[in-house]
């Protein structure tokens, strides 16, 4: 019976996959995704595709909604008073907006890492281990290599293996942020949001976390908010320009960076609008 | 008068006032450890009172001042946190939410010997439960709560939001990443209020007198059988605390050494207070560097 | 059809233990709120049905309670109404709050300028751990040192047994002195650095910018501070009750034996019993005592309000 229920559901996803931005393999799309705060309107219609195993780079000037954007996408913005989305936002298909989908399963699955690094006040291990403990890993053993494996992943490993039971709040502010990383990864999640990972990083930090996302590129689907053009243009694969809410200009990075379609994403990448 | 001269004039007095106050915080201590601390010995802490002749002790009164302490804090923490968590978590701007927290506002400013009436007319004839430690515990716990509310829930919204975004961006449901990320960062701030109020509690009076009463019958420091009625334990039995014995003795004791009894007494009240507020510093200062160090 | 069962199956349509636990703590919570609410409400319910019941059940004359000058609710007047004068008491009680509210109040805001203005190291240093001391003092020890010393003192000083209004003034006024002062340091501390700075720069000596920017901005506050530091005041029983002497007739001075709401309370509730007329009365003044804290919360509200609008 339930299957009949949820043909409706279904065939608007079918519609969906003819918006623009469409691009089959993509994990993650939204369709005419806009989001309120009260009356203002900060993301307008926005459809996006993130295509699986890639990076995407979300680019534009200071409250021109890329980070609202973002936070959308695992529907951080669900906590925040008076802030509601519309629109449509599917993952491998399903559409995030559905009543009947979990949240907690969501955020599981698409994982976030935030501007400045938030280490819990806990021991690193705790720190890396929490959220699979959360969601059932109760073997010590399992956990103990799911930590391994997550700080080897974020570049983390050797830099902490032998102080893991220290507290996270004790690493440098590079190290916190490769932890935050890490403890993403420890979700084992699909997606990874990144919103401005290293702007409150040192240039060598910096790097650090650029050289990490490249690598984790082959096993997961990134989309990354950044200020930074040159960190956007050698990082990235696909870039999406916003300005006021609306996505202007959508491309392989390489073209928007060389070739921009429209005057503005030329006058932004060139430090114009800022 | 130049405006030179008034601000040197007002300077001095400033300094006066603040000379009076240390002077008048001198003057209490010193009084009361200078006639109380002689008072103090192993016989005076442990022995039982005496009615008609001297050399009674306290030794009853200072076991039911802490049992009612313990007692009062088992009650009121938890409700303190759960009001607490609520409050700074869940709580949005609605009108339920704003006559509660007036109603909460009341609470903390009613007096005490308000409290201790209520206690007296609910617990002691209501219910039943006569003169008796619950009754205390409980009418100490509503003095208590509004004070305890107010710490834990800000010492919670003092936990940035980023660390409850990061634990909802793990999957952690709004309970999860209260319990495990925000009220652990919390806790040396609560521990430290709690401990603080369990000061206030120790020397309240008002609200004890007409709930736990003014008698302490006979009990058996060996007996540790909380249904026995000579038990210390029995939460059933009158208990007069330290702070209760000393408002006693004074209106109508008439052991012919009360006043050294009082002078004793109320330095050890003062001498466990001051103990409070040490350890909360300490046990405070022990656990952020606990939770951010180790 | 196959495919679409395969899609119920997804992870994301899995219900966890999370969302049950997520609605259980959200709800415990709630309770603790509720009851925390309750109490007060039952406390409020309570008082108001016991102290009306004097007027309602015992036909007292409200007028009689708020001007007699005879208390002695078990006698029955000409009228056939209880004799329940209370007149003595709130004088009584109004008269220590007041007095000690005005010996409190300079000093109390002196200390806080010196903390906040003078000298701050030695504010921090010394001032906070021995205001935090005196906070912490029970009342019963303030009491109990007002009878062995400044009753004893009055009593030599000026005609009279010690025991009145003054003796409760000076007890009240010493115990919410470091309320007050610290209620006042928040006040006073609230105040913009750049405001004080700004008058500095004018060439105000500094006891001019204290006068003229800082005391006249942190006004409010530190209204608030005084009348929180009243309630306490008003609202004390025990430190009162052993200094003030315990007369229920409105003294001609002073330095004579009088009564307060609170001690009338203290003294006599153990002596009366439960739903008689005597008990009621009782009551009735706590009604008094919670309705004079309803006005100082109020009080304290409307002032912060107007502060922060």
């Amino acid at each position: 019976m339930q299957s009949i229920a949820l043909q409706p559901a279904v065939m608007k996803r079918m519609k969906a996959t003819d918006g623009p931005g469409y691009a089959p393999g993509s994990v993650l799309q939204t369709k005419c995704l806009s989001v309120f705060y009260g009356e203002h309107k900060a993301v307008d219609q926005v459809s996006l595709s993130f295509p699986k195993h890639s990076v995407t780079a979300l680019i534009g000037p200071s409250g021109c909604g890329k980070s609202t954007f973002l936070r959308a996408l695992n529907r951080m913005n669900d906590d925040i008073d008076k802030c509601r989305a519309e629109g449509e936002i599917y993952y491998e298909g399903i559409d995030l907006h559905s009543s009947r989908v979990n949240l907690h399963e969501v955020r599981k699955q698409i994982g976030m890492v935030f501007q400045r690094p938030v280490p819990f006040a806990k021991s690193i291990f705790k720190n890396v281990a929490s959220g699979p403990m959360r969601h059932g890993v109760k073997k010590q053993a399992e956990l103990d290599e799911i930590v391994e494996d997550s700080l080897k992943k974020a570049a983390l490993w050797d830099e902490v293996k032998d102080q893991l039971n220290t507290s996270a709040l004790r690493l440098s502010g590079g190290q916190q942020q490769r932890l935050c990383i890490a403890r993403a990864l420890a979700m084992q999640p699909n997606v990874l949001l990144l919103d401005e990972p290293a702007s409150a990083l040192d240039p060598i930090s910096t790097a650090k976390i650029e050289e990490l996302i490249a690598q984790l590129k082959s096993d997961y689907t990134i989309v990354i908010v950044t200020h930074n053009m040159q960190q956007a243009a050698r990082i990235s694969d696909k870039t999406a320009y916003f300005y006021m809410g609306n996505v202007i200009e959508y491309g392989q990075t390489g073209q928007i960076f060389t070739n921009p379609r429209h005057e503005q994403t030329a006058h932004y990448i060139n430090g114009h609008i800022g | 008068m130049t405006a030179k001269r008034a601000d040197q004039l007002a300077t001095v007095c400033l300094y006066a006032v603040v000379g009076i106050i240390v002077t008048l915080l001198a003057g209490l201590l010193g009084f009361v450890f200078v006639k109380g601390i002689p008072q103090l010995s192993w016989q005076f802490i442990t022995s039982p009172p005496q009615i008609f002749k001297e050399g009674g002790g306290v030794g009853p009164q200072l076991f039911n001042s802490f049992y009612l302490l313990v007692l009062t804090l088992l009650i009121s923490v938890p409700v303190a946190i759960g009001a607490g968590i609520y409050l700074a978590e869940y709580a949005r701007d609605h009108w339920i939410i704003r006559c509660i927290r007036v109603l909460i506002e009341v609470l903390s400013s009613l007096p005490s010997i308000v409290v201790g009436l209520f206690g007296f007319l609910f617990f002691v004839l209501y219910l039943g439960w006569g003169f008796s430690i619950l009754s205390g515990a409980l009418a100490l716990s509503v003095f208590n709560l509004p004070l305890l509310v107010r710490v834990v829930e800000q010492s919670i919204s003092n936990i940035p939001k980023q660390q409850r975004e990061a634990g909802w961006a793990l999957g952690f449901s709004k309970w999860e990443t209260i319990t495990t990320i925000v009220l652990p960062a919390a806790l040396p701030g609560i521990v430290t209020g709690v401990i603080l109020a369990s000061g206030r509690v120790f020397g309240e009076a008002a609200a004890l007198i007409y709930t736990a009463g003014m008698s302490t019958p006979a009990i058996d420091f060996t007996n540790w059988n909380p249904l026995s009625p000579v038990s210390p334990l029995n939460p059933f039995r009158p208990a007069e605390t330290m702070a209760v014995h000393i408002w006693k003795i004074n209106g109508e004791g008439i052991m012919p050494d009360a006043s050294a009894i009082s002078d004793g007494a109320a330095a050890l009240l003062i001498i466990s207070i001051l103990g409070f507020n040490l350890a909360s510093r300490f046990i405070g200062k022990l656990m952020f560097k606990k939770l951010s160090a180790s | 059809m196959a495919k679409l069962l395969k899609e119920t199956e997804h992870p994301l349509y899995q219900k966890s233990t999370k969302m049950r636990m997520e609605k259980a703590g959200k709800w415990i919570t709630f309770l603790s709120v509720a009851l925390t609410a309750a109490i007060t409400a039952a406390i409020l319910f309570l008082v108001f049905s016991k102290g009306l019941s004097t007027f309602i059940v015992n036909d007292g004359s409200v007028k009689e309670f708020l001007t007699g000058k005879e208390w002695n609710p078990a006698k029955v007047s000409e009228l056939g109404k209880p004799v329940i004068g209370a007149l003595p008491f709130l004088i009584g009680s109004l008269a220590v709050t007041g007095i000690s509210a005005v010996i409190c109040a300079p000093i109390a805001i002196g200390a806080a300028i010196f903390m906040s203005e003078i000298s701050r190291k030695a504010g921090k240093k010394i001032m906070q751990p021995v205001i935090e001391l005196l906070v912490g003092i029970p009342s019963v020890v303030y009491g109990f040192i007002g009878l062995s010393v400044v009753v004893p003192i009055l009593r030599e000083v000026f005609p009279g047994s010690g025991f009145g209004i003054a003796a409760g003034t000076i007890v009240l006024s010493v115990m919410i002195l470091p309320t007050v002062t610290s209620l006042s340091l928040d006040a006073i501390q609230s105040v913009p650095r750049s405001q004080r700075e700004a008058s500095l720069a004018l060439g105000s000596t500094r006891w001019q910018m204290i006068y003229r920017v800082v005391l006249k901005t942190a006004k409010p506050g530190l209204m608030m501070a005084v009348i929180f530091g009243m309630a306490r005041a008003f609202g004390e029983a025990l430190a009162v009750q052993m200094v003030i002497g315990n007369a229920s007739i409105i003294p001609h001075s002073l330095f004579e034996p009088a009564s307060t709401l609170t001690s009338i309370l203290t003294m006599g509730m153990g002596y009366t019993v439960m739903g008689q007329v005597e008990n009621n009365a009782l009551w009735s003044l706590a009604l008094v005592l919670l309705l004079m804290s309803l006005f100082f919360t109020l009080a304290v509200r409307m002032i912060g309000k107007g502060r922060t609008s």
